[in-house]
């Protein structure tokens, strides 16, 4: 999903760092005077509950908004775990 | 069974054409025109560039780097704390030339942190995604969308508004980065820092940052047409700070190509290969 996110701008790291977490690929910041716009590339599996996390970092100052942007191939380490997920809970359901 | 016209031929519609399909003049039916050069296209030269490996591809791109014939002793042509700059008048070609060397440390997996003080995010975004293009068009590379996708996360771009731009709050931001080791760059390049301003100490901070963090930096320079040049030819905005820059590149229009020129640096003395940017493509190419 293509994330922009406009925050003020004291609030830039902590929000590019909320990004991160959420396994976000971030394209670019633009400063514009007292206000920053960080624009990203995330997961969309790792976006629920995001704007909880942009509230509580940014004293609810920040907003973003949030739009398809391409499919892109899960990394394998994900892959593993969802492939354990799905073995465990198939074990539990016999 | 009541037959209606018109359709009684409906099941017929994604077969082969049928006589009755065109004795039914009142509802024609048109069917998709299927091109019968497509289905009989060779396939022999579609093969073996999808099989090749991106790293591959990547280490092609490299060796094909035009610039590589400039002289210098690397490829980044700079050294880690050095400053380079490209001068040129405007709409010369500084952006498209600054571009292509970011993206050839990013094809050899180097992080490029552009500044850009002029424009957007997103056109900032465009120049890389159409020189890339460009330069795939050109080496005939058809797995480029792979490749864009591989080179991608070694770039990030940061816009300034001129006036809001200082070296501590770069190095501030920068930072702010590296610590939270979302992005450490190489090498950086800033476009749109106006020369003519007395820029001497905040250059040499940023120098200091540069040397601190590893990194090497390239600047876009403007050059103007009235102004006049100082001794050895060099360009006003370069006059106070000349001792600060290890490599200068000039960009210089001649009939209708533009020809780069090593103005400061390894390549400059001797003979200089014939290099010059494609005004229809703005790619570097060697002309011999």
């Amino acid at each position: 999903m293509k994330v922009v996110v406009e925050t003020p701008t004291e609030f830039q790291g902590a929000v590019m760092s909320t990004l991160n977490q959420r396994r976000a690929m971030i394209v670019g910041s633009q400063d514009e005077g007292p206000f920053s716009e960080i624009e990203a590339q995330v997961p969309l599996s790792e976006m629920f509950g995001y704007s909880t996390d942009l509230r509580s970092v940014t004293k609810g100052q920040a907003q973003f908004t949030m739009e398809f942007l391409t499919y892109r191939q899960v990394p394998q380490t994900i892959t593993d775990e969802l492939a354990k997920k799905s073995a465990a809970d198939k074990k539990n359901v016999a | 069974m009541a037959e209606i016209k018109g359709f009684k031929n409906k099941k017929l519609l994604y077969d082969t054409p049928q006589k009755a399909d065109f004795d039914n003049s009142e509802f024609p039916i048109h069917r998709p025109q299927i091109s019968k050069k497509i289905i009989a296209r060779p396939t022999a030269n579609i093969c073996y560039m999808r099989e090749r490996n991106i790293s591959m591809l990547k280490n092609e791109l490299i060796l094909k780097n035009p610039l590589r014939r400039m002289g210098y002793e690397s490829d980044d042509i700079l050294n880690k704390g050095e400053f380079g700059a490209v001068m040129a008048r405007a709409g010369v070609g500084k952006t498209a030339f600054l571009v292509q060397l970011a993206l050839n440390s990013m094809l050899r997996e180097k992080k490029v942190l552009h500044i850009s003080l002029n424009d957007p995010v997103k056109k900032v975004s465009l120049w890389y995604k159409e020189v890339f293009s460009r330069i795939t068009t050109h080496y005939h590379i058809l797995q480029g969308a792979q490749l864009w996708e591989k080179v991608l996360p070694h770039r990030f771009i940061m816009t300034f508004r001129v006036e809001g731009f200082s070296v501590p709050k770069l190095e501030e931001r920068l930072t702010d980065l590296i610590e939270q080791d979302i992005f450490k760059p190489d090498a950086m390049i800033i476009d749109g820092v106006p020369f003519g301003d007395p820029i001497h100490q905040d250059l040499a901070d940023l120098k200091n940052l540069a040397a601190q963090q590893g990194m090497q930096v390239w600047f876009a320079i403007r050059t103007h047409r009235h102004e006049e040049p100082g001794p050895n030819g060099t360009p006003s905005q370069l006059i106070n700070v000349a001792d600060l820059f290890e490599v200068v590149i000039q960009l210089v229009p001649v009939g209708k190509h533009i020809q780069i020129k090593a103005f400061k640096g390894p390549g400059s003395s001797g003979d200089q290969p014939d290099l010059m940017l494609d005004p229809a493509t703005m790619l570097i190419q060697d002309q011999t």
